[in-house]
């Protein structure tokens, strides 16, 4: 199992001039702001709305072409909203990444289950008819964000992690980080 | 709505400047649907929060659009409205199409009563597109940041 904290460091050092990132409540978000204090206004951290980060990043990527747009979910949150992956593969272009943060658990909430034992979330994925990578091993993370080309199609990359305790929560005023990301896509 | 209403909606929201319509379908908008569609601006979302989002980053992102629902939508979408689109700041206006009175599906009736309800609490405006000046009015509450505006089909 890959760490959280580990592997989101390694996405955020893969964000290009051109990325742009949006984080799910909860656990990743809070990691996010931590590791991204130089990049800010290329972040939108969300502190709610859980199961919306695969619309918001396609609203965001239909409307800023030129922007690439990773989108960091956890499974529980992706499962909020499975229709999301449907319309992203139905208009979604190749500027977005759904990187889904896979510990089977609730985590914030104190762990609970999130999906059944013979379940795994990144067949659902597929039968979408998303492209979808599983990864295991970090190698497989930098090779993906290392040979990333603008396709037609946004891809989805199932990471299986363990638990780890949280970062402090990230202390912002909700407005503050969207005009701030606005002005920013502005710029693109 | 009859045709002279759908034409007034169409006229109202292409001279708003709005590009994009995020919608899950309601019955009596398909000339909406059609008019955006012709554009490749018209998202058919699967669920009303998720079309919610969906604006939420088109307008981060610059973009002028609207999320049309039906009133059963409203429930779906609140907490979109509620911790992404409102904590955030975020504007772009939510037109909720109600049936007549007298919709032949009890269950509408039942829902429609308790959505108003809902929306008077939202501080819902109302608007109609009986008169051409629809449009005028729809400016002005686009100008005033009204997020939910209800009309009748």
């Amino acid at each position: 199992m890959l760490d959280r904290t580990e592997t989101l460091k390694t996405i955020v050092a893969h964000a290009t001039a051109e990325v742009c990132l949006i984080s799910a409540l909860g656990y990743i978000t809070r990691d996010l702001f931590s590791l991204t204090s130089d990049l800010r206004e290329r972040c939108f951290y969300c502190m709610g709305s859980m199961g919306s980060v695969v619309p918001l990043a396609l609203g965001v990527s239909l409307a800023r072409p030129s922007v690439h747009v990773f989108a960091l979910e956890g499974d529980g949150s992706l499962l909020m909203n499975l229709g999301g992956l449907v319309t992203l593969r139905r208009y979604a272009r190749g500027n977005v990444s759904v990187f889904v943060f896979d510990n089977r658990c609730y985590e914030s909430t104190g762990g609970q289950p999130s999906q059944p034992d013979s379940f795994n979330i990144e067949d659902l994925c597929r039968a979408t008819g998303l492209v979808t990578y599983v990864v295991t091993q970090l190698h497989e993370l930098e090779e993906f964000l290392r040979n990333r080309e603008a396709g037609d199609a946004p891809a989805v990359l199932v990471i299986k992690v363990g638990l780890s305790s949280p970062s402090e929560r990230a202390n912002e005023q909700p407005e503050l980080i969207a005009d701030r990301f606005t002005k920013w896509l502005a710029t693109c | 709505m009859n045709t002279v209403e759908i034409q007034h909606l169409i006229d109202a929201l292409d001279w708003c400047g709005i590009k994009y319509l995020i919608v899950v379908p309601a019955t009596g908008l398909e000339a909406v649907f059609r008019h955006f569609e012709a554009r490749g601006h018209c998202v058919y979302a699967t669920r009303e929060e998720e079309a919610v989002a969906i604006a939420t980053g088109l307008t981060l992102g610059g973009e002028k659009a609207v999320v049309i629902m039906a009133q059963a939508g409203v429930g779906n979408a609140l907490n979109a409205v509620f911790t992404l689109a409102d904590s955030y700041r975020v504007h772009f206006p939510i037109l909720v199409c109600f049936r007549g009175r007298e919709d032949p599906n009890l269950v509408q009736r039942i829902s429609a009563a308790q959505t108003h309800v809902v929306l008077e609490a939202l501080e819902c405006a109302e608007i109609s597109w009986k008169s051409a000046s629809s449009r005028a009015e729809f400016m002005n509450l686009l100008e005033r940041r009204q997020r939910w505006i209800k009309c009748e089909l």
